[in-house]
């Protein structure tokens, strides 16, 4: 009985506590959520070129934060826009959406979905650590047990997207492949 | 608030003694300073507010940055960002603490100034706004996302350039305030020199005119406000009270001279009026002298011719030449008393007297008249009435003399009764006489007379007034003497009162003021009277008895007195024994009578009581008729009639007392006892003694002695030394001295008689003739060793009757 407590628990505090640090070995569920909530607090440091409507993210192939998004953002706005969220198998139309997310399953075809999406202003976000690599905008990593993001703004800026100098200011260093 | 009183009085007072210099500088400044601290007070207050309104700003600003900055720190939970976010806050130096809280309230950054000690955060975040605290300033603001509250800011300040701010700007106020005082002192001061100096001027041209009486000097004027006014003010009131004076002094002069000419009209007409009076006065006394020398004259020498041999129609017209004489004098005297009194200027001249003696005096001459009419006269003084009193003797003389004089006039039959007495002092005593300084006197005068009717009682005393208009036809008189008597009563403190029924008689009661003269204790002021001689006084009642005894106590004689004949006889004898006799003994006709007159017949049985003469006091039908006495030979010496007068009771007793030396016994017939006492005083004088230096009145004493004596048997002596001289070359029984004469007064010749007889032996006696009577100086011829005094003008019945007393007091004293 208390074990179900605490597992019922912990993972709201973890959630809103202060030091978002998750163990490495620790749970993934916790992560997930907290990606989740990133992914929705990208769309309100971003600056898309002015299109009507709601943001739209989609989630591209299979993996863990597909759902947890969709938990996230429901019923919220970033910016005055809504939120729209779709699945989508495959990466057919590049005017799909403003933020991408590229799951683990699509970890293979990263760079080909970048090279598709190049010059669209959509924000690519991928949960594989070496994603900016690929040519993805914002990937994230695990820092000192913390959940943290690193941001391509070279890739942000080709794209006419503005990201936010806060977003950059909290986003962790990234050295570019030019480097 | 009664005690903070005083204390606020004496500051206001001593504000109020400040100059009025001092006034202004006072109030320049504290009006400058006042002013001066409310602007500074206000100018740091706005500072303050408007410095706090800047911080205030500058925090707002700051927190909208570092909420826009750290909004993505918040929201990715980045606290090192959130810090970073926070850290531009250093370059604000206003700034002291700074802190970022999640929107729990959980603290999720702070910053705090590096040289802020001992920081009071983490700050409780309240609601978004500003706090202002004292010395602090705190801005609170939420940060927001979206719409969403991810977090609040909060920034506080502690304002810390505040302070020295504050002090440079209180210290530029300071200087500021010290500027202005001495720039409004200075300016006072002008000012003052201004106002002040024309007060100053005014103060000092009143000090000129109030110490040095000038009103004529101004102040002059400087300016046109206020002062200039009150300059003219002050100037025209000097006109005024300039031109006053002038007028005041001007009516002063004239005033002045109008009262000095008044006053010396007065004093002209004064003078004449004082003139007019003394001449008036003088004109009084001359006239008085002019017309009693004459009517003296007329009365001595007619009485003079009465008394030699004349047929029986001559005495008559000369009696009545003599009785108008008397009338006249006696109108005369009234009117001059009178017009005295009326113009206050009769004046009392208060001397020591005795009054039993006075009053023998003045009732000498009534006596005359009384026996000459019939009438008896008995004195009767209280054993309390002093010695020696203080008083006028001749006014009150004149009273006496009056009052008996009418009842003299309006009696026909009967005693006239004086007495004297002490009355109840009223508590009302003279001015400024203690109580004991005097005494008041009562004397009464009663007669059997016509009486006055009631509703005359009022009016008696009243000048010019009779009891009936009739009364001066039959009677006579001026109708002066009873208001003249009034008048001197009064004069005397005292009231005149009368009683009467018409056809009883009338009695005059009179009080007078007498003082009581301490210095001189109460000396015996008439020659004394028979020492040891004693009289046996037998009455059945005791109040006959006092009478007799008070009488013969006059006189100096002791009495005994007893009711029972038989007890007396026994007295008698006993005092034979002890070697104390009896002189005479007075016995009342019905005790005489007694056992068929056991008394006289025990009395002449026994040797030694034989030889004291009996005197029986009569009266009316029981008289004991000695005539009818066994042997035929009359056991009474004399016989005087009851009620008893002093006179005749005196002149019986002299008159045996005389028998003693041989003269022919007086005879037995009791209405001729006056006349045979006194045939027995001039038998007993062979030689007389006149001093006197006036050549008319030597003949008119003369003249006189020698109706009563031998001719032959008088000396003159022209001055003292010729009566001394004669005294001691021949004795005399009288000597009759005249108190002024050159050479040897009367009073001195005296003397120098009294000191001879005292180395010889004898006392012969000295009668003073004297014109000094009215001063009242009785008391120092009989002090000076005089036995009797006689008044001049020389009335010769008052001279007789004064030898007669004199007389018969010396054969009662050898």
């Amino acid at each position: 009985m208390r074990r179900v407590l605490a597992i019922a628990i912990v993972p709201i505090l973890a959630l809103l506590a202060a030091p978002r640090s998750v163990s490495a070995s620790g749970d993934s569920e916790v992560e997930t959520r907290l990606k989740a909530a990133y992914i929705y607090n990208f769309a309100r440091f971003v600056e898309w070129p002015a299109r009507p409507g709601p943001i739209r993210i989609s989630i591209l192939g299979q993996g863990d934060l597909g759902a947890p998004l969709e938990q996230v953002v429901r019923g919220k706005v970033a910016n005055g826009r809504a939120i729209e969220v779709t699945h989508i198998t495959s990466m057919t139309d590049s005017d799909c959406c403003e933020i991408l997310l590229i799951e683990r399953s699509e970890s293979k075809h990263v760079r080909e979905i970048v090279q598709t999406l190049a010059g669209k202003p959509v924000l690519t976000v991928s949960d594989q650590e070496n994603g900016l690599r690929d040519g993805v905008m914002i990937a994230f990593q695990l820092f000192e047990e913390s959940v943290r993001f690193q941001v391509n703004q070279e890739a942000a800026e080709h794209a006419g997207l503005k990201i936010s100098s806060q977003l950059l200011k909290v986003a962790l260093p990234w050295v570019g492949k030019r480097q | 608030m009664g005690r903070e009183a005083p204390v606020n009085m004496g500051v206001r007072t001593e504000i109020q003694n400040w100059s009025i210099a001092r006034k202004l500088r006072r109030t320049a400044l504290l009006t400058n300073s006042i002013a001066l601290l409310l602007a500074g007070i206000a100018i740091v207050g706005i500072q303050r507010v408007q410095y706090r309104n800047d911080v205030a700003g500058e925090l707002q600003s700051a927190a909208e940055v570092i909420a826009v900055n750290s909004s993505a720190p918040l929201i990715f939970g980045d606290q090192p960002s959130a810090a970073r976010s926070l850290a531009p806050l250093k370059s604000e130096a206003r700034v002291a603490e700074a802190a970022i809280y999640k929107t729990g309230g959980k603290l999720f950054a702070t910053f705090v100034r590096p040289d802020i000690k001992s920081p009071h955060r983490p700050l409780a975040p309240g609601a978004d706004g500003l706090n202002f605290e004292w010395s602090s300033i705190r801005v609170t603001r939420s940060i927001i996302v979206d719409g969403e509250k991810v977090g609040v800011i909060s920034i506080s300040s502690d304002m810390p350039d505040i302070r020295p701010r504050l002090y440079r700007n209180g210290s530029v106020m300071g200087l500021i305030m010290v500027a202005s005082a001495l720039v409004a002192l200075s300016v006072t001061s002008v000012l003052q020199r201004r106002i002040l100096r024309p007060i100053q001027h005014l103060v000092e041209v009143a000090g000129e005119v109030s110490s040095g009486n000038n009103y004529g000097v101004r102040a002059v004027k400087e300016t046109s406000d206020e002062l200039g006014l009150l300059t003219d003010a002050f100037n025209s009131m000097l006109d005024q009270i300039e031109s006053r004076d002038r007028y005041l002094e001007t009516k002063v002069a004239v005033r002045t001279a109008e009262l000095t000419q008044t006053n010396q009209d007065l004093i002209v007409a004064r003078d004449k009026a004082e003139e007019g009076a003394r001449l008036k006065s003088e004109f009084l006394a001359n006239m008085s002298h002019e017309i009693r020398t004459p009517m003296n004259i007329i009365i001595g020498m007619t009485q003079l011719t009465l008394d030699t041999a004349l047929d029986h129609r001559q005495r008559r017209h000369l009696s009545m030449v003599r009785s108008s004489a008397d009338a006249l004098l006696t109108i005369i005297n009234d009117i001059l008393d009178f017009s005295k009194i009326e113009a206050d200027k009769l004046d009392l001249n208060p001397v020591d007297f005795a009054p039993a003696a006075c009053m023998r005096e003045w009732t000498a001459s009534l006596m005359v008249r009384a026996q000459e009419k019939g009438l008896d006269l008995s004195v009767h003084i209280d054993r309390d009435v002093p010695e020696t009193i203080v008083g006028d003797p001749v006014r009150l003389g004149q009273v006496i003399v009056n009052l008996v004089g009418n009842a003299i006039k309006f009696s026909s039959t009967g005693i006239i009764q004086i007495a004297l007495s002490l009355a109840d002092k009223p508590p009302d005593k003279p001015e400024g006489k203690p109580v004991e300084d005097y005494v008041l006197l009562r004397f009464t005068v009663k007669d059997s007379g016509i009486g006055i009717p009631a509703d005359k009682l009022s009016t008696i005393f009243e000048a010019f007034r009779q009891a009936d208009g009739s009364t001066t036809r039959r009677y006579g008189g001026t109708g002066l003497g009873l208001s003249i008597s009034r008048k001197l009563v009064e004069l005397m403190g005292g009231t005149i009162q009368v009683e009467s029924e018409p056809g009883r008689g009338s009695k005059f009661t009179f009080t007078v003021h007498a003082g009581l003269d301490k210095r001189t204790p109460a000396t015996e002021p008439v020659a004394p009277g028979p020492e040891k001689v004693r009289g046996m006084i037998i009455m059945p009642t005791q109040e006959q008895r006092d009478g007799l005894a008070e009488m013969l106590g006059n006189w100096c004689i002791e009495a005994a007195s007893i009711d029972s004949p038989a007890a007396a006889v026994e007295v008698m004898r006993w005092s034979n024994r002890v070697g104390r006799p009896f002189a005479f003994a007075l016995i009342d006709s019905t005790s005489a009578a007694e056992q068929d007159g056991r008394f006289v017949r025990d009395m002449a049985a026994d040797p030694g009581l034989a030889g004291i003469p009996l005197v029986m006091i009569g009266s009316g039908d029981t008289a004991f008729d000695p005539a009818r006495n066994e042997g035929g030979t009359t056991a009474f010496k004399a016989i005087v009639a009851s009620p008893v007068s002093q006179s005749d009771l005196l002149q019986a007793i002299s008159g045996f007392h005389a028998s003693t030396k041989n003269i022919s016994p007086a005879s037995p017939d009791s209405k001729s006892i006056g006349a045979s006492s006194r045939v027995v005083a001039w038998a007993g004088i062979q030689r007389v003694l006149v001093a006197e230096d006036n050549p008319a009145n030597q003949e008119l004493v003369l003249a006189l002695l020698e109706t009563r004596i031998p001719v032959g048997s008088v000396r003159m002596a022209a001055d003292g030394h010729e009566a001394l001289n004669a005294v001691k070359e021949e004795q005399f029984d009288l000597i009759l001295m005249d108190i002024q004469m050159p050479h040897l007064g009367g009073l001195e010749a005296t003397a120098a008689i009294r000191e001879f007889e005292a180395n010889r032996g004898g006392h012969t006696p000295i009668v003073a003739l004297t014109a000094n009577a009215m001063k009242g100086d009785r008391e120092t011829y009989l002090r000076g060793g005089m036995d009797g005094y006689v008044s001049k003008p020389i009335d010769s019945r008052i001279m007789f009757l004064e030898i007669e007393r004199v007389m018969a007091r010396q054969a009662l004293q050898v």
